[in-house]
């Protein structure tokens, strides 16, 4: 378990992906392709950050008749902060660590 | 084009686990709905459904408070799986209640017993092994002896020790000085002579006879507590 909460590898990927466009609305699905993570993972990371007010949500209707509505995300000013903040530590124990950071080649 | 029965199967199955028989599920249920027709081809639709079921059904069923790590359900469900077969057929903890086979075993330790593995290989000269017999005792008690005689032996005492076929018994795990009486005895077929090592407190052939050997339930493999030198 990780010690500071919301820096998780998996929670990590979903900062990454929302921050790369902080003002644009994300799709589950655009996030869970992008992100590499099962939507049995990817939403309850989501959940967890509407719960505490750091990501916003929306429906947008369907445009062809019959379809079911999807739900969107984006950082709220404290989510984008918050992002930020973890992925500027997770940075240097990334670099930290050469064994996970960089593959191996052989010599 | 026709859209294959897979992927139309993991719809529905994605639909009727979020909604049930309502017209709408939890908000994150019908986000994974939305999110469905976004998936291409059946193997996606289908992991798809399977990945989110599994996220809604374990946010639904279980309120916050009383969720227990996985973890630690999982160990417990093995091994409660695992321990009571194996407790009851394979192996356990039995405790010596009485002083009949001191001084190898002392009252109050504890042995492990196995359960399993003299049905096949037999019983042994020298085994220790746990007899529960109807016609020893009330019939219930549970008995710890040493076999010293199996089918076919003739058991007999001279001088204050054991023979087994003309031939004096080696007992290192006697205590020294030890006197064993005995009348002498050939052991019927499918029967044992047993004697506790204890041999002027124990009750066991010398006074019951032989006893079938379908009373043994067992076989001490160990003595795990208290830890004390081998004697």
């Amino acid at each position: 378990m990780p010690r500071i909460p919301d820096s998780s590898p998996q929670t990590l990927k979903v900062f990454g992906s929302l921050v790369d466009d902080p003002s644009a609305w994300h799709y589950g699905y655009g996030l869970s392709k992008q992100t590499g993570l099962a939507p049995g993972t990817l939403y309850p990371i989501l959940a967890r950050l509407v719960e505490r007010d750091l990501l916003e949500t929306r429906w947008e209707p369907s445009e062809q008749p019959g379809r079911p509505p999807r739900h969107l995300y984006r950082l709220t000013g404290d989510g984008l902060e918050l992002a930020r903040a973890r992925l500027a530590a997770a940075k240097p124990r990334a670099a930290a660590n050469p064994i996970t950071a960089t593959p191996r080649t052989a010599s | 084009m026709t859209e294959p029965w897979l992927r139309r199967a993991a719809r529905r199955t994605l639909v009727l686990g979020v909604r049930g028989r309502g017209a709408r599920g939890s908000e994150w249920g019908e986000a994974l709905i939305g999110e469905f027709e976004q998936t291409s081809g059946s193997w996606e639709a289908v992991r798809w459904t399977l990945s989110g079921l599994r996220a809604t059904w374990r946010a639904a069923r279980v309120p916050r408070r009383v969720r227990v790590r996985r973890r630690t359900v999982v160990a417990v469900v093995a091994a409660v799986a695992i321990g009571v077969p194996v407790n009851a057929y394979a192996a356990g903890v039995a405790y010596i209640p009485s002083g009949s086979m001191e001084p190898t075993l002392q009252i109050e330790d504890r042995v492990l017993i196995d359960k399993l593995s003299f049905r096949w290989s037999g019983l042994d000269h020298g085994d220790i092994v746990v007899i529960q017999d109807a016609t020893w005792g009330t019939g219930s008690e549970t008995w710890i002896k040493r076999v010293i005689g199996l089918p076919g032996d003739v058991i007999e005492c001279r001088d204050g020790a054991v023979y087994r076929n003309a031939a004096r018994v080696d007992e290192g795990y006697l205590a020294d000085g030890t006197v064993t009486e005995c009348s002498a005895v050939t052991v019927p077929a499918g029967e044992i002579y047993v004697l506790g090592d204890h041999r002027e407190a124990s009750r066991d052939s010398r006074q019951l006879g032989t006893l079938a050997a379908a009373g043994v339930t067992g076989r001490v493999l160990t003595r795990m507590w208290p830890v004390r030198p081998a004697g």
